[in-house]
């Protein structure tokens, strides 16, 4: 079993190691002022340079390295900064399009491929993210399309998309044919369309105006808008937010116990305290170990999943696993390195403050982690990959 | 405007972010550079750039020439995976030991294999050594002309650039004909960061390896046979405070301290 990354791999993570030092690390002081212009500039350009192609086959432009090239590049962006991610809206732009076909393929994947455009899902709303079966929005069948009504709350990055993916309501609750999972159907909403609007945008503990509030009044999609069948929007959803969210959220949380052990080593190297470097004590030894244990063992399970869906397995235990784990370990490690800087952790100017605020945030991101162990339960229980589509809500299992 | 064939000698040296692991072998007077990552020298990169910018603009082709053990090919594929056309190795432990004249000899020798060639261009320094004599030597073995500490080329003609260089209080502007050996300094451009396609191309593509025989040099011109000079010794320099303590009463250990200081030149004379 070889226990390496490819070349390919290996130099994927170089090239963002080297985007990093030249392009985030000496705007750190920027981002800790919270520049709103600044992480939209920043959209941009990481979009425009490409790390999102790892996932695109050759034959359509991209690298086709593959999902573990996408880790270890967004590894290295948020070990960097913890949150300043823009792969992933690449990622499910891509996803978005190719799940969509047609016209919507049609018009977007030349930008994708250039790197002019980006793309957000949006499901969750007030109620939650994933009980789907309580989704509130919903669109209405009218001559050439639909109208689509409703609200989404939670949604990353939406000011800065071109497109959205979002699951609404279509079937009729007195029709047997179209109630349960059979009446969620997902669409494709150009940001630019008359009716839709950014609401509130949401401060989180990581961010200011981190997470935004979409409106939609009387939003009109054409026909080719909808992705796949009429009453089958789970699936596409469910595996967007499986392929494109959590693999990309891999990375984000790798990239935060990374940063985290990056800092807390160096910093122990350079303190001195009683007349010797506090790395000399083995209090602070045992929680460097901790944390090369956590990083080590994070960047097994998620490089496992990754390499394979890039094998096109089916892996929900796999990947639940490798999101927990990641998510537990990111928040231990950045801890970690909080204690080892001891007083110097919790200020804003060193980075332990920043890591330790951006772990919790990944917690509901792709599913909480007593979702994930749902999944996991699931997996090893016997219940491994039920075929969403034919399965009552009740009995499986989606991350929001 | 006709395209140009350019190379670059490229220089692995120590990544500068582990230099605290670097230590000074007594026995050898050599680093100890196990365990330590390698990377382009950093100005060999702003060569790199230059020479991908006048492709761009002209056409041609643009390969880079090194000289190490075999492990060098890992520098190498940074050089691909910055978009170089070729990757040419010179590795054979007869070039081991080499100072900076044996070292222009082989790579003089490996650029010779090359084929035609207008421009060979070069960092200024390079990071660990700093000598700044690998570039006007590679010349003087090709016989053609060079400048060094160059911040701008432009083309005058087909067959000649303008380059303009640093010199104390200035700057100077010289005419040199092709082929011609250039050392560039940081301030020529901002090199470029590896692509994501730098992925592929690093990986697909093969660095050339050359042997003493592929280049059929006089082995007592390379390595260390070939090495007018060698580190005879090194030393470690001690960062040592001086210090002296002075006991008594407060106001007569400040007099004495004053004096002290006084004595020493650190404070000026009553």
């Amino acid at each position: 079993m070889p226990f390496q990354l490819s070349p390919a791999e290996e130099m994927a993570r170089k090239i963002a190691q080297e985007y990093t030092e030249r392009e985030i690390i000496p705007r750190r002081k920027e981002l800790m002022i919270d520049d709103r212009a600044m992480w939209k500039e920043e959209a941009v350009r990481q979009n425009k340079f490409g790390f999102h192609l790892h996932i695109v086959p050759r034959q359509e432009g991209g690298t086709g390295i593959g999902y573990v090239a996408s880790i270890v590049s967004i590894e290295e962006l948020c070990a960097g900064w913890p949150d300043l991610n823009f792969v992933t809206y690449g990622e499910m732009a891509y996803y978005f399009a190719k799940a969509t076909g047609g016209e919507v393929e049609k018009k977007y994947m030349p930008g994708i491929i250039k790197g002019d455009v980006k793309a957000t899902v949006a499901t969750t709303e007030p109620s939650g993210g994933s009980d789907m079966l309580g989704l509130r929005s919903t669109a209405r069948k009218v001559d050439g399309g639909w109208v689509i009504n409703g609200r989404k709350c939670f949604i990353s990055e939406a000011d800065c998309t071109d497109f959205i993916m979002t699951l609404v309501k279509t079937g009729d609750p007195n029709d047997p044919a179209t109630r349960g999972t059979r009446s969620l159907s997902a669409f494709i909403i150009d940001t630019g369309t008359p009716g839709y609007r950014i609401g509130r945008m949401e401060t989180t503990m990581g961010r200011r105006e981190d997470l935004a509030e979409l409106i939609f009044d009387n939003v009109f999609v054409p026909d080719s808008h909808l992705v796949g069948q009429v009453g089958r929007g789970i699936p596409p959803v469910f595996a967007a937010v499986a392929d494109t969210g959590r693999m990309t959220i891999f990375g984000m949380l790798n990239g935060i116990t990374l940063g985290s052990y990056r800092c807390a080593v160096k910093y122990a190297k350079e303190r001195k305290l009683y007349g010797r470097s506090i790395s000399e004590h083995q209090a602070i030894q045992h929680r460097i170990a901790d944390m090369a244990i956590d990083l080590e063992a994070s960047r097994l399970l998620t490089y496992r999943a990754g390499w394979q869906r890039t094998k096109g397995m089916k892996v929900d235990g796999e990947l639940a696993i490798a999101k927990y784990f990641a998510t537990q370990a990111a928040i231990r490690s950045s801890l970690n390195a909080i204690n080892i800087h001891g007083a110097y952790g919790v200020m804003e100017d060193y980075m332990p403050h920043h890591f330790y605020k951006h772990a919790p945030l990944r917690i509901g991101a792709g599913g909480t982690d007593e979702l994930m162990k749902n999944m996991i339960a699931a997996s090893a229980l016997g219940d491994a990959n039920p075929d969403l589509s034919n399965k009552p809500m009740e009995e499986s299992y989606f991350g929001g | 405007m006709r395209p140009l064939n350019m190379i670059i000698c490229v220089k692995p040296v120590p990544d500068s972010r582990y230099w605290d692991r670097l230590s000074l072998d007594p026995r050898t007077k050599t680093l100890r550079r196990e365990g330590i990552p390698v990377i382009i020298s950093p100005l060999d990169k702003n060569a790199i750039e230059e020479a991908l910018r006048i492709k761009e603009a002209r056409g041609g082709k643009v390969s880079v020439i090194s000289m190490g053990p075999q492990n060098t090919t890992e520098v190498l594929a940074m050089a691909y995976a910055l978009g170089v056309d070729e990757a040419v190795l010179l590795s054979d432990r007869a070039f081991a030991g080499a100072d900076t004249l044996a070292t222009a000899f082989a790579l003089a020798c490996g650029i010779s294999k090359l084929g035609e060639f207008d421009l060979v261009l070069f960092g200024n320094e390079s990071l660990d050594g700093s000598t700044g004599q690998v570039g006007p030597q590679v010349a003087e073995f090709l016989d053609m002309p060079s400048m060094t500490r160059v911040e701008k080329i432009d083309f005058a003609d087909d067959d000649t650039v303008r380059v303009k260089s640093r010199m104390e209080g200035g700057y100077m502007v010289t005419e040199v004909k092709l082929p011609a050996a250039l050392a560039v300094t940081k301030d020529i451009n901002l090199p470029r960061l590896m692509p994501v396609f730098g992925a592929l191309w690093a990986t697909e593509k093969q660095t050339k390896v050359l042997s003493s025989v592929d280049c059929a040099v006089d082995k007592e011109k390379i390595g260390l046979a070939g090495s007018p000079t060698w580190v005879p010794d090194v030393a470690n320099i001690e960062m040592k405070r001086k210090s002296e303590i002075i006991k008594g009463e407060p106001a007569q250990v400040a007099r004495q301290l004053v004096e002290k200081l006084r004595v020493a030149g650190v404070l000026p004379e009553a």
